[in-house]
Formats: structure tokens, sequence, C-alpha cells
């Protein structure tokens, strides 16, 4: 019954993303990676921008958004889902939610974990998700039976499975990034360890079946996320933890694609940060953000109030009019036009 | 402790926490002076709460709708400090050479770590805080609950501080209530 009500607090949370096609996309994959159990699975989006996915014992799966802006192709997500659905199918998370029961009152236990797991920067009932999630927190037996699961589960729909190493690798990457580390929502049910990417990286070895498909469908999780990189980046950034975004801004980059985008947000994080000498990276970032096809309009407008700051004037007044030829829809054409009058 | 530690978080939503942080009395229906900076003219009966360098106006509680006056925030200050959770983050702070588009944004980052969803502002324009030459916008956003709110904020730069007022209440009915009353307390803005 609590699990119930936990599920009616999700569906309708302001933070679920209901867009019919990127819930589609996500549900197929979970579908393709669960099998038979798919019916018994509800995924629930939910726009967060921490990596995350958590499996309750009635069913309902957790995907967060930050984890669609960290996996690099659809065999990532794929691992991570199967990841979970392991603990489900073998009722991992069953067992502890006894346990917890046993010991306390849900919302109880959910208040002392809000307060402990949380979510940097986010309101008291995004840390209850987080603290959900975080109910299951697994053995080390159980994270090694999940990862076996997730593997064969992600083999047998045709996945490659050794993109679930890559996953961890890259999630290690930005955790050690920061000079200092704030809490992980997904590290604190899934600790991970060099010893875990070992062991991903041998299971796929060891599976019997060599003549498996091994699709790891770049493309097609572009084609489905792709059109969600501009929302995803600026939530991470609104976190404003800029060394882990670096790193994320790094793999995104080495993919060759949207380059005008990805150095706008360069420009951005540069910006946002404002340590010594970033002014002049922005700069640079927007910059160069402007040789490439795609760049937001908002990079004209970004450069252009960098060089009202400074005594470039003319540029200053070239950039802010370029932004508004290009956007005349924007929300802030009034104060934009405001600088160009001054600047008269 | 600094002046924007004192209980910030709470006054945003939380009532309870209120009437732990302050005291709260009626603003009468006469000039008001607000901090050191400007005086204005309330229009109507208000609940008052003070909250450190920030003021709190209501007529049905903050959490239905609220004016909210900062009393000059310096450089390098956040809007609304942050306890506890995220010590490794950073903050949205003032600084000198922002610009309104900037300002908008330290405000908006700044409402979105205290719980308001999906923020989006619209027409960020110039505009008269009292004598001064300052900055407007509305905004729209969620409260945690999923109710819709609704926003105005409005400001400008005066002796390197930022002094700001913010109206934000429920989109339905609380909001559009006393619209109209905040909209003639920002017309009677007088600097001193």
């Amino acid at each position: 019954m609590q699990m119930d009500k936990l599920e009616h607090s999700l569906k309708t949370s302001s933070l679920l993303v209901r867009d019919p096609t990127i819930n589609r996309y996500i549900n197929g994959v979970v579908c393709r990676v669960a099998g038979p159990h798919c019916q018994d699975i509800r995924v629930y989006l939910v726009r967060i921008p921490e990596f995350n996915a958590s499996m309750a014992p009635n069913g309902v799966m957790q995907v967060w958004t930050g984890l669609l802006l960290r996996a690099e192709n659809e065999a990532q997500l794929a691992y991570v889902i199967g990841h979970e659905i392991g603990h489900y199918l073998r009722r991992h998370s069953l067992q502890q939610w006894h346990d917890v029961r046993r010991k306390s009152s849900l919302f109880a236990y959910l208040n002392v974990l809000t307060r402990v797991v949380g979510v940097p920067g986010y309101a008291q009932d995004i840390g209850q998700l987080a603290a959900i999630g975080s109910l299951f927190k697994f053995s080390r037996d159980a994270e090694r039976q999940a990862d076996q699961m997730g593997s064969e589960l992600t083999t047998a729909a045709g996945y490659d499975p050794r993109e679930g190493a890559m996953v961890w690798k890259v999630l290690l990457k930005e955790r050690d990034a920061e000079e200092e580390p704030s809490p992980w929502v997904f590290f604190s049910t899934h600790p991970p360890s060099e010893e875990r990417i070992q062991t991903l990286e041998r299971l796929p070895a060891e599976a019997p079946d060599q003549d498996r498909l091994e699709m790891i469908g770049e493309e097609s999780y572009l084609d489905a996320v792709g059109s969600w990189w501009t929302m995803l980046l600026r939530d991470e950034l609104r976190q404003r933890r800029f060394a882990r975004t670096q790193v994320v801004l790094d793999r995104l980059a080495k993919r060759g694609k949207r380059l005008g985008e990805l150095n706008y947000f360069w420009g951005e994080l540069y910006r946002l940060r404002g340590e010594k000498d970033d002014k002049r990276k922005a700069e640079q970032a927007y910059q160069k953000a402007l040789g490439y096809e795609g760049a937001p309009a908002e990079t004209y407008r970004a450069l252009g109030i960098i060089y009202l700051k400074s005594s470039d004037k003319a540029q200053a007044r070239a950039l802010l009019q370029r932004y508004l030829e290009l956007k005349p829809e924007a929300e802030d054409r009034a104060m934009i036009k405001s600088y160009l009058a001054n600047e008269e | 402790m600094r002046p924007l530690i004192r209980c910030a978080l709470v006054v945003w939503c939380l009532i309870a926490a209120l009437a732990g942080c302050a005291g709260s009395r009626v603003v009468k229906s006469d000039r008001t002076r607000i901090g050191d900076v400007y005086t204005v003219d309330p229009q109507i009966e208000w609940s008052r709460f003070h909250q450190g360098t920030i003021e709190i106006w209501t007529v049905d509680g903050p959490s239905l709708q609220a004016i909210y006056f900062f009393k000059g925030i310096e450089k390098d200050e956040p809007l609304i400090a942050t306890i506890g959770i995220g010590d490794g983050e950073k903050r949205p702070l003032l600084r000198p050479d922002m610009t309104p588009n900037d300002i908008m944004e330290f405000i908006i980052d700044s409402l979105a770590r205290q719980g308001y969803m999906q923020i989006e502002t619209q027409a960020l324009r110039p505009a008269r805080f009292g004598r001064l030459q300052g900055f407007r916008f509305d905004f729209t956003f969620l409260f945690r609950d999923g109710l819709e709110g609704q926003g105005l904020a409005t400001g400008a730069l005066y002796n390197e501080k930022l002094q700001l007022i913010l109206y934000v209440g429920t989109h339905q009915h609380y909001y559009p209530k006393h619209l109209e009353d905040v909209e003639r307390i920002i017309e009677s803005i007088t600097i001193n």
C-alpha cells in the first residue's frame, strides 16, 4: 500500500517527463531487455540531472534524465536497465523492502534518508525520490548477481554487454574529477570499483553464445535522445558542478557531432564558473561555437554581453543585433534593445 | 552567521517555520520604509514578516502569495543561502558587473535550487525602480507538488547592492488576486 502511494506521488510529480516519444523509446529498451517480464514493469522518466535508475519491488522503475545525458549509446542504457531488472528478478529489492519494513515505518525512514542522500541543489521531494531508490542498497553479493544478470539480459536482448563496463568507467571519471565529491545517489546504492569493471569486462567473454548481435545502438540512441540534449545540458549546468560537467562535455564532443551547440555550452560553463581566465575561455568557446553550424542564437547574445562589458562596443552591437535577427521572438528582446540604445 | 543564512531556506514555503524566524505584524496602508533605500505605499493591509535582510508581505499566506523584498544583496552574496546539502557546489552569487540578463539568471538559478521547478522566464525588459533604471521580468514555474505558480521580479543595482522585489503566488486565484496592488506598490517606490 505504501509503495502504491509512492507510485501515485511519482505519477503526479511535476518532474515526470511525459513526452510520449522519449517514453516510448525508453519503454522499448526496457521491454527488449526485460523480455517476458516487460508487462510487470512500469517506467517513469524523471527530470533530475543525476545519473540514476532504480527499481522497486512493485515493478516501478525510475530512470532519471541525468542517465540519458551520460549513456553514450543504447547498449549502455540497456545495461543499467538490465542491472536494475536483475535486482528485481532476484527479489533483492523485496528482501531489502521487508528488512526496512521490519525496522521502521517507511515514511519515517524516508524522512531520514531524504536528509542523508538528497540531491545537491534540489528540493526535499526530489531528495525523497532519491531516498526511495536508496532504500535498495544491496549487498556486494547482490550487486554481483545483478551485474551478472544485467549482462546476461542485455546480451540476450542483442546488445553488446561490454558497454556495461564503459558505464562505470565514465561515472568514475566524473566522480574523480570533482574536488569535493557530492554524494551520488546511484553510487550510494551501487558502489563502483575496479573489481566491478573487470568483472563486467570478463562476463561477456564467458557467455556461451558467441553468435550474439552485439548491437551498440549509437545512432538509434542519438536519434531518440539528441533532441533532449539542450534541456539535459541546461539542467546539468544549473547544478554548477563544473568539474563533472566538463567530463560530460568532453565525452559528448568526442562524437564529433553538434559541435556548435557543445561549444556554446563550454562557453556557458566558463561564464558561470567565473574563475580566473574563465572570461577569456568563455569568449573563445563562444567564438568556436560560431564556427560550426547549429550554434544556438544565444551564442551571439552571450558573446555580445561579454563585449558589452569590455571596451569593444562595436562588436557587442553587431553580435546583439545578430541575436535579435536570429531570434526575433526572444523573451529578452526589449532588454537587448535597451543595451543597444545605450551604446548608440 | 551571514545575514542571508538566517533561516532563509524556510522563508520560501514553510509558514510554520516562518513563525519561528520572526514576528509578524500588519502593514498599515500608509507609506512604509523598506530597508534604508526606499519607501512604498502598501495599498492594502498585509501580514508582514521579517527574515534577516528579507521582508515578506502576504495576505493569504506565503505559500499562496507573497511579496519578497530583498533589502540589498551585496556582491558575492547568494540570493538565498542553502544549508547543508551541496556544500561542494558553486552557488549563484551576485557579481558587480552583472547585466540584467545575468541578474535574471542569478535569480532563476537561485529559485530553482529552492524547489521551484520548470521555471520559464518571460519578457525581460527595462523598468524603473523608483528613480533608478532597473529591470523586470515575469516567470512561471511549478511548485513542488505540481501546482502552477507565477511570479514577477523587479529590481535595480543601487550603491552596488541589488534591491529586488519578487512577487510569487499560485497561478490560479492567489497571484492575480493582488497583482494590481503589487503593480501599484512597485509604481510607488520612492528612493530615499
